[in-house]
């Protein structure tokens, strides 16, 4: 079990729970990835954006449900087993419940059609959101010139061919493990060569 | 529907069995994948003086930030159909650039509007 990772400060359980139910509360329309960037990032500080780039990576890479996996993933980080069992928990609840209200609302033939223009609104509201969470993210891309050019070409792949997500980021994620390949000092052996910086 | 997506198969966990179906259906499908993402999560970090660690890293982030754009122009796609949801799109959009409001003031303003205009 490992619990000598994380870097920054160190939410208790209790900050995980309140962050992760605030991401659930608030994924309304898809833009979930937002909600892990501003809160877990943006506002509270508790990863870097590299590292949650990182982990996002990871997620896309994972099966199952994606914001579920970067819940895991972003919880274990924060705080060990137990993190990634509230965060998960946390996270997926507030929905679950609404979900469920709503399930018996319909299925005792009740109306939903009061609701459907709240969300008429709210879809392009969250969808403007994600959009301005990507260009905050890319915007960072393009410190790196030896790299930067992938964004565009990720974007033209994705939308010109379709393809499945975990064909792009093991295709083009190669490419750019390629760009930063580490060089020199041929077959070390593994970890304890000390890394500098 | 708030959450990820998924939680609409509660839903039919729901039919099949009422609030205990529903609560199995959703744990069943979270918990598999939960345990994988744990385990690759923890190997993962345990791999951080792994030479190719900040190669991997590095690289993959371009591709990332490029699904971000691509998810975004999607969302966008299915929720804008006229001028109204374009504008509460681009007013969400530049209010969270400008970090004048949080994330979740913006989504229920949009919904607000989304009431007044349609309701």
């Amino acid at each position: 079990l490992s619990d000598e990772v994380t870097s920054a400060p160190t939410p208790g359980l209790a900050a995980l729970i309140r962050a992760f139910g605030l991401i659930g509360l608030t994924s309304f329309g898809g833009a979930t990835m937002t909600y892990f960037f501003q809160e877990i990032v943006g506002r509270r500080h508790y990863l870097s954006h590299e590292e949650m780039m990182d982990q996002l990576a990871i997620s896309e890479l994972l099966p199952g449900a994606n914001p579920a996996d970067l819940a895991v993933l972003v919880g274990r980080r924060l705080g060990g087993l137990r993190g990634a069992i509230a965060a998960l928990t946390a996270m997926i609840l507030p929905g679950a419940i609404l979900m469920l209200v709503l399930g018996v609302i319909y299925f005792h033939g009740g109306q939903l059609s009061l609701i459907t223009p709240f969300f008429k609104g709210l879809g392009p509201a969250a969808a403007g959101l994600a959009l301005a969470n990507a260009l905050q993210a890319s915007g960072r891309e393009v410190r790196s010139l030896r790299s930067v050019w992938l964004l565009p070409v990720t974007v033209a792949v994705v939308l010109l061919l379709r393809p499945a997500t975990l064909i792009v980021i093991v295709v083009l994620g190669a490419v750019g493990v390629f760009l930063f390949r580490p060089r020199g000092t041929p077959s070390a052996p593994t970890e304890s060569s000390g890394s500098p910086s | 529907v708030p959450g990820p997506g998924s939680t609409f198969v509660e839903a039919i966990g729901f039919k099949a069995a009422g609030v205990g179906g529903a609560l199995v259906s959703l744990m069943a499908i979270y918990v598999p994948a939960a345990v994988l993402a744990y385990v690759v999560g923890s190997r993962w970090d345990s791999l951080r003086n792994w030479r190719w660690h900040e190669a991997i890293q590095r690289g993959l982030t371009p591709v990332v930030a490029g699904l971000l754009i691509a998810a975004s122009y999607f969302l966008l796609r299915a929720t804008v159909t006229n001028l109204a949801t374009a504008t509460i799109a681009a007013a969400a959009t530049v209010l969270l650039l400008s970090r004048r409001a949080n994330p979740m003031l913006i989504v229920l303003g949009g919904g607000v509007a989304g009431w007044l205009l349609y309701h």
